[in-house]
């Protein structure tokens, strides 16, 4: 993704003749989860009443319009809101856990709010006027300074620290850091005992498979 | 009789099963219902492709006209969504067109749903919306 393209000011389509800006930071959460209500409910009675509240968002004017006109503006509308790329703090998929008993409803907004506004001092309309994208650059910054905050802090404590007899000398242990942080292109090493190790000439079976194959 | 003729173009109105209907533009709530009902046969769309370019070359038919030509052979195994789909598009009710209105009607008003709705916009919404992805 690139930052200046994310920040451009003008931002908009043209759908039946209508300009539409894109949708700022906090209608883009609303127009996301209506579209998700949307999808689920598509072909049910529930589906008008959710698409004319994104229309309303959008400030679509579907009169003088028809029936197929109306969907495909709601798709143009759909391709114009949707995120230009997903930061790496965003790709991580969260593995189905229960909820916390504090968990409620469209706490995920009141979550992004909370970081910016305690990190930068803006209010929650400053917040909810950024574009998408921009307000994820940010808060993906957060979480690496608060990563690197924490990891200053532990190096001040003995607890991070692991004596090593052989040595006779501390080792600093790093923070964990969440899985997004850290480059998997490296292969992990595995110390192995001396004695596990696998002895006598060892036979790769792919390398002859390769060979065999005329 | 010219001048009636000409006022049944204007007016867009097709004579179905001796009644004379004013065909307007579908409405939201049929347009969801005829995405849902055309969205798998245009999954099929890639396998009649040069039967659809022929179609569309020929007698310059409108979108849906050859849309339903090149896949008739595929939507005749199923009558009753043609039949769901005429009678969404002209909002009358399935068993007044199932008694009323015969096969040959039905693909002679296809020229004049053609020219009222705008089929392009239902590619669009269809692809997005009623096409399941990948087959």
């Amino acid at each position: 993704m690139d930052f200046l393209k994310i920040i451009k000011p003008k931002q908009d389509a043209r759908i039946f003749n209508q300009y539409i800006l894109r949708a700022l930071f906090g209608n883009h959460l609303r127009l996301a989860d209506l579209a998700d209500k949307i999808n689920q409910a598509f072909g049910d009675s529930d589906t008008i009443p959710l698409l004319n509240a994104y229309f309303s968002i959008t400030e679509f004017d579907t009169d003088n319009l028809s029936g197929f006109q109306i969907l495909s503006a709601y798709c143009q509308l759909l391709e114009l809101n949707q995120l230009q790329g997903l930061f790496a703090f965003q790709k991580v998929t969260d593995e189905q856990h229960e909820l916390e008993p504090y968990a409620y409803e469209g706490r995920f907004i009141v979550w992004w709010v909370h970081k910016l506004a305690s990190r930068y001092g803006w209010t929650r309309q400053e917040i909810f006027n950024l574009w998408p994208e921009e307000a994820g650059a940010y808060l993906q910054e957060i979480l690496l300074s608060e990563i690197d905050e924490l990891e200053q802090q532990r190096s001040l404590s003995e607890l991070s620290y692991k004596y090593d007899k052989h040595s006779k000398k501390s080792r600093f242990i790093p923070t964990p850091k969440p899985n997004w942080m850290v480059s998997d292109d490296k292969p992990r090493m595995i110390k192995m005992r001396r004695d596990m190790i696998p002895m006598g000439e060892i036979i790769n079976l792919d390398e002859m498979a390769k060979e065999t194959i005329h | 009789m010219k001048w009636l003729k000409r006022l049944f173009i204007k007016k867009n109105i097709v004579v179905l099963g001796n009644e004379k209907i004013e065909v307007k533009p579908i409405g939201l709530e049929n347009a969801i219902k005829f995405v849902l009902l055309i969205g798998p046969y245009l999954v099929l769309i890639d396998d009649f492709r040069p039967q659809f370019e022929q179609a569309l070359k020929t007698n310059d038919a409108g979108l849906i006209s050859a849309l339903l030509h090149s896949l008739v052979s595929e939507m005749q195994k199923t009558p009753g969504d043609i039949v769901k789909m005429v009678s969404l598009l002209i909002d009358k009710p399935i068993e007044w067109i199932a008694l009323n209105v015969t096969a040959q009607e039905i693909m002679d008003v296809l020229p004049v749903l053609d020219k009222v709705n705008d089929f392009g916009a239902l590619l669009v919404a269809a692809q997005n919306l009623g096409v399941p992805h990948g087959r």
